[in-house]
């Protein structure tokens, strides 16, 4: 198959999973969980739900809504903020480039430290720098990132006085939280980057690059390299994923203002549409990611243009 | 006393350091769990006013030792974390083991059974697995309202799409095996086949994959408990004494530092042992 193929069908199943992502976080909450009972206080009678019921349209047949919700998503109609009083959807589409900026950054600086760390560990396999990536990585595994976020506030913002703690609006502000996020690539990306290059030495075309007389230095960057990436930059995609709902938690600790930080503070106001909007412009970012990470894919190795993936 | 095979499996672990070393953290943090009121050196929820943000060391006039300080009411902070480590465990073992049990039934049946009914459990994984693991536990606690229950429900539930893809795929490597193919000759029943026949060989893969989940829904707890969203505050845990210690984060750095250092290593070890489990079954998996 052709690589536009390929990807205008990725793009079709894309839009399905878009459509699915919407059905699953509109269902789940109407029909395990109840709106109202989440914006009422906890004081309230069952008059005053009803009354909610009715004033949010809840009380109406579930399909009648399910349909009036996605006539109105496809628009980019989101409804009504309840605390402020303003469109969810222009809410929601202010905090996106706070998040964008952070899990860029994040990327930016997770991805070429984990390449360049992975790769020293793999070319001098058991020296000092591969026992200290190694032990590096298995630690930013196991470390909660809102909790690395507070120990760098205390140490580096609050001790050190280097950087500030929290906000948004210059990039001073935006480093340590970047820094705290960029942790989820690097205790991955760099593991994964060591043992496949490790794993793309040992096979036949290593042997054959060096036969037909390609010195080191040709066989390390053109051939292997470029076959060890492929599975790096699918967990890379993956991470990408990781990195923006990780930053739900990332934005609460330093207090950026956005989608995270707007999801928890909606849900702490009970702003229902907001909630709702949120959620699925998170959603609809992760899975646009990983539909970018399929075209690299399919521009980077040429087999995946033919094989049907898994 | 052991068979073979086992003798193998705990030679392997003791001459592996880092498993080792991940067995005896857990131990521990299992051993303060379970024996919490007796390890502990103060009750966790009592307030020692006068001692408010000690720091560490500090020893109260009558005597009372607060190893690792106190918090912003006064309270111990190694019993806080010895009591926490009871409902990190409990919250991430029982939800795993929610999400197995539903995974392993449902990727059984969907590899076994093939046809239409492969289809349908297959598209729920996809549409499981179109949110993040964070994400999807956060919009299933929403749904399910607050209490210990739904968080366990939510992390459960947004983990089971793993393991029946998991199992799903090994089944169909086992379904066409020479002794499946003799049992269903025999005129074995189906539930037999399956239970007695191809469970026990994908067992294993689900427990290292069990193993490894462990240490992620520790952290999805304690984020979202530390986000207002898990464990309700009433319930002393790590992500709780996070989040207060979060407050007076500038002036007593110990409650937030020893708190998440719990977590911490609790993860590490459980992450040792997953992965010495994985290379172990299969040392080709380094991954």
């Amino acid at each position: 198959m052709r690589a536009g193929l390929v990807v205008l069908r990725r793009l079709g199943e894309t839009l399905l999973t878009v459509f699915l992502m919407v059905t699953i976080v509109f269902f789940l909450l109407r029909v395990v969980g109840d709106p109202a009972e989440l914006l009422v206080a906890p004081e309230a009678t069952h008059a005053d739900l009803d009354k909610l019921r009715a004033q949010l349209g809840l009380d109406r047949p579930l399909l009648e809504q399910y349909v009036d919700y996605m006539r109105s998503v496809v628009t980019f109609d989101f409804g009504r903020s309840l605390t402020q009083n303003r469109g969810a959807g222009e809410l929601v589409g202010e905090a996106v480039r706070p998040t964008l900026e952070l899990t860029g950054l994040a990327l930016l600086i997770g991805v070429p430290v984990s390449i360049i760390l992975g790769s020293i560990a793999a070319l001098r396999r058991g020296g000092i720098v591969d026992t200290v990536t190694t032990a590096f990585a298995t630690l930013g595994r196991a470390m909660p990132s809102f909790w690395l976020g507070l120990m760098l506030i205390i140490t580096v913002a609050v001790g050190l006085r280097w950087l500030p703690a929290s906000g948004y609006g210059t990039f001073q502000q935006l480093i340590l939280p970047s820094v705290t996020l960029s942790m989820i690539v690097i205790a991955d990306v760099t593991r994964l980057t060591r043992s496949s290059l490790l794993e793309a030495y040992g096979n036949d075309y290593v042997r054959t690059a060096y036969a037909k007389g390609a010195g080191p230095a040709r066989v390390t960057w053109f051939h292997v390299f470029r076959n060890a990436m492929v599975p790096v930059i699918t967990i890379i995609g993956l991470r990408t994923a990781v990195l923006i709902s990780g930053s739900i938690v990332v934005e609460s600790v330093f207090a950026v203002p956005g989608l995270g930080w707007l999801l928890i503070r909606a849900i702490n106001r009970f702003d229902f549409p907001v909630v709702q909007a949120t959620i699925i412009l998170i959603g609809f970012l992760v899975i646009a990611t990983s539909l970018l990470v399929d075209i690299a894919y399919v521009l980077i190795d040429p087999r995946s243009r033919s094989v049907r993936r898994a | 006393m052991f068979a073979g095979r086992e003798v193998g499996t705990l030679r392997s672990m003791f001459t592996t350091p880092s498993a080792l070393v991940g067995v005896v953290v857990l131990a521990t943090v299992v051993v303060c769990a379970i024996f919490a009121d007796v390890i502990s050196p103060v009750d966790p929820a009592q307030q020692h006013l006068l001692y408010r943000l000690s720091p560490p060391g500090t020893v109260s006039e009558d005597g009372v030792t607060f190893v690792l300080g106190t918090d912003g009411l006064g309270r111990d902070v190694l019993s806080g974390i010895i009591h926490g480590s009871r409902v990190s465990l409990i919250v991430a073992v029982t939800a795993v083991g929610l999400g197995m049990l539903i995974g392993v039934a449902l990727g059984l049946v969907s590899g076994y059974s093939g046809g239409w009914l492969d289809t349908v459990i297959m598209r729920a994984v996809d549409v499981t697995i179109v949110l993040p693991f964070m994400l999807m536990a956060l919009v299933l606690r929403l749904a399910l309202g607050p209490g210990l229950g739904s968080i366990v429900i939510a992390l459960g539930i947004s983990g089971w799409a793993t393991h029946a893809r998991l199992v799903r795929g090994e089944v169909l490597s086992l379904r066409n095996k020479e002794y499946v193919l003799a049992s269903v000759a025999n005129g074995a029943p189906h539930g037999f086949i399956m239970l007695r026949r191809i469970l026990p060989h994908v067992l294993a893969s689900a427990i290292v994959l069990a193993s490894l989940q462990v240490g992620v829904t520790i952290v999805a707890e304690a984020s979202l408990t530390f986000l207002g969203l898990g464990v309700p505050p009433e319930i002393p845990s790590w992500g709780q004494m996070l989040a207060n210690g979060r407050d007076y984060m500038t002036r007593a750095w110990w409650v937030t530092t020893f708190s998440g250092l719990a977590i911490v290593l609790t993860v590490l070890a459980l992450n040792l042992i997953g992965d010495w489990l994985r290379d172990y079954r299969d040392p080709r998996l380094e991954r």
